[in-house]
């Protein structure tokens, strides 16, 4: 208090703490890949590179709401692989590309209302309601394609995600800017963002104080699904092609970059800025594996590691300096009662 | 530059400062090596040590199948006489765009040569295109992929003839009588599904009449899921009289389940599997014949014509020809597709002869 600068450092260092994990791992992974291989440091190639990820940070963006709300959405990579086969369709029975995107993007929301519908209105849990989506909109998806892929889409739509904005940013990881801000101000900056925040911290509480949890939840799991519909239209043109099977098992990549960003899988705490870091962190750690021609499977460890131990670090630290915490945490509960009473 | 202000002038959106300070880290680290990188690489490029190190990458369907070891295996064999090193990278799971990583790395290391045995026709092509573009030869291996994005293919076998063949099996090991059921590997292997049509036609003509083909199903190439597809197929066709599995994987599952079955020998299995994995089965009795061709030539073959093709020696336009050792005489068809060869049928007599 004294000492303002203490006192900023301190700050400063309270609002990094959920953050440090994906910034250490992102940093470590840039300098090993740097280090380990000199094709590695090529901003204008990693860049491009990073479109491959950006569906799986769409859909990461809105389950970032979504699991802050204490719910979880395990239908979202389904519902891209429907959102997707619908765009085809649409494509093949003749319309524009144009309006075959706006479709997918509509029927992505849709499925995504129908699980908010469930969850909310009809009251079921969403693990279960989004689990048994998973598997209907995914055979969903099958019924419409079959063992088919639609091709054919128009050159100026595939390869679209190699276009550059500003000559260096491709344009899915524009657009995942774009929504990242836009997410992240609902989230951060709105009345909306602070009831889920009340919502995931406390429900009953939150519904006896007069607000519109249900409503809150709603909109999560809808814009969850406009997400994916909006993931199937930059899938497709990064593919150019669309089959039954897309983006199978995205979705528990989704909800690892989720929790590595700090997003409490209970709900109540989270941020769209800490999901934002833990993706390109995962990002950086696969480049710089793929890049020294690491398999498929130890990439899939090395992060299943990382995701451990940022959630076993600070536990681990919190427990070291635990006796510490308790007894400041005492101490002051006596001051409070003196207080008080 | 907006965004930049907005972040400066509100000093509670710590959510933008941070994106902000994360770009600007990326920026700098950026910048402070790139130029060491330029200078890195500039040397790198001119020097070629690629023109007398050949570097290829081989990328196969997934990791921990035994048929693509012997791909594999075949390419090690070859490397040593054409001065050729061979990486061998790929996904966990056979997904549509899980190898797209892959084929992203090895442009970015500026490898010589990409033979891929592709899990999806369609979906590989963009990323394929932009390897051909950066003047990486690009073979597809084992089964063929929408032409624009490879040079050339190389196919084990004759696939035209292959939905023939596995009836023709299939007709040999139930005496040409029963319903029987495909295990395939997954809903959109492209080699499988032509496959299973060209069963579909052979049984349409009418040469097998009393031969019904009853369900496909798909065992994704997974051994559980493999197994799980087997029993559920013995529950619901009780009077099935062969499992045919054109996968590997599916083949020694569905074996391995009938062997500890009381319907061993009653449900014949047949398909393609390799000698070492189906030795067993065979010599138990569960299994009378099995076929499959050697993918240890197809490995020596794609080595071959990735050099030559490399090297300039060779040309991917039909009609070309080429003389491999231990292989033979090749000549790249109208598809731009080389067959490696015929499929060699696997029984109680001959499956010592062979080891892969």
């Amino acid at each position: 208090m004294d000492n303002p600068k203490a006192s900023t450092l301190a700050s400063a260092g309270k609002f990094l703490g959920p953050f440090l994990p994906a910034v250490v791992v992102f940093l470590v992974a840039m300098v090993w890949g740097t280090l380990a291989s000199p094709f590695f440091l090529d901003i204008p190639v990693l860049l491009l590179h990073s479109g491959r990820y950006m569906e799986i940070g769409l859909l990461a963006l809105a389950m970032t709401l979504v699991i802050i709300h204490g719910d979880i959405d395990l239908s979202v990579a389904s519902n891209l692989a429907f959102s997707a086969a619908m765009l085809g369709l649409v494509y093949e029975s003749g319309a524009s590309i144009a309006v075959a995107s706006v479709a997918a993007i509509a029927v992505g929301t849709t499925l995504g209302l129908f699980n908010g519908f469930l969850v909310t209105v009809v009251g079921l849990p969403s693990l279960v309601v989004t689990l048994g989506t998973l598997a209907l909109y995914r055979g969903m998806a099958q019924i419409a394609l079959g063992d088919q892929a639609v091709t054919g889409y128009p050159d100026g739509f595939v390869g679209a995600d190699q276009n550059l904005v500003f000559e260096l940013i491709p344009l899915p990881l524009t657009v995942f800017i774009v929504m990242a801000v836009l997410i992240g101000f609902l989230a951060h900056r709105t009345t909306f963002g602070f009831v889920s925040l009340m919502l995931g911290k406390n429900q009953v509480a939150t519904m006896f104080s007069g607000l519109q949890p249900k409503m809150n939840r709603l909109i999560a799991f809808a814009l969850s699904g406009a997400m994916a519909g909006f993931a199937a239209v930059l899938i497709t043109a990064r593919l150019g092609s669309t089959r039954s099977n897309l983006a199978l098992g995205f979705e528990l990549l989704v909800v690892t970059i989720v929790v590595l960003g700090g997003t409490d899988i209970f709900g109540g705490k989270g941020t769209i800025g800490g999901t934002v870091l833990a993706l390109f962190a995962v990002i950086a750690v696969r480049e710089a594996l793929a890049i020294q021609n690491v398999n498929g499977q130890i990439q899939d460890a090395v992060i299943g590691l990382i995701l451990v131990l940022t959630i076993a670090v600070p536990v681990a630290v919190s427990r070291l300096f635990g006796r510490v915490k308790v007894s400041r945490r005492k101490a002051l509960l006596g001051l409070e009662k003196g207080t008080t009473q | 530059m907006k965004r930049m202000k907005l972040g400066t002038k509100s000093p509670r959106s710590k959510f933008f400062a941070l994106g902000a300070s994360a770009l600007v880290a990326v920026g700098l680290v950026g910048c402070a090596t790139d130029a060491s990188d330029s200078t890195d690489s500039a040397p790198a490029e001119p020097t070629t040590d690629s023109a007398e190190v050949l570097e290829i990458v081989y990328i196969p369907k997934n990791l921990g199948n035994p048929y693509f070891d012997n791909i594999v295996a075949g390419l090690q064999e070859a490397a040593p006489e054409l001065n050729m090193t061979v990486e061998v990278v790929g996904p966990a799971q056979a997904g549509a765009t899980d190898q797209i990583q892959y084929i992203d790395a090895a442009i970015q290391q500026q490898v010589d040569a990409i033979l891929i045995s592709p899990n999806d026709a369609d979906a590989l092509v963009p990323s394929l295109k932009r390897a051909m573009d950066a003047g990486i030869v690009v073979i597809s291996v084992n089964s063929d992929m929408s032409a624009e994005g490879r040079d050339l293919a190389i196919l084990p076998v004759d696939f035209t003839t292959l939905g023939d063949f596995l009836v023709e099996l299939t007709a040999e090991v139930t005496d040409g009588a029963g319903d029987f059921a495909v295990l395939s590997a997954t809903s959109t292997a492209p080699d499988q599904n032509v496959w299973i049509e060209g069963m579909r036609d052979v049984l349409a003509g009418g040469a097998y009449p009393d031969l019904n083909l009853v369900d496909v199903v798909y065992g994704d190439d997974a051994p559980d899921k493999s197994t799980n597809e087997t029993n559920a197929l013995l529950t619901r066709y009780p009077d099935l009289a062969a499992i045919v599995a054109p996968t590997t994987v599916g083949v020694a599952a569905a074996a391995q389940v009938l062997s500890a079955s009381p319907l061993k020998g009653q449900v014949q299995v047949t398909g393609l599997g390799t000698p070492n994995e189906m030795r067993q089965y065979i010599k138990d009795g569960t299994v009378k014949a099995v076929a499959l061709w050697d993918p240890k030539a197809q490995g020596i073959l794609a080595a071959h014509l990735a050099a030559a093709l490399i090297n300039g020696t060779f040309t991917a336009t039909p009609g070309a020809s080429i003389n491999v050792p231990g292989v033979g005489d090749r000549v790249v068809n109208d598809d731009t597709q080389v067959i490696t060869g015929p499929p060699v049928t696997f029984t109680a007599e001959n499956i010592d002869d062979f080891d892969f």
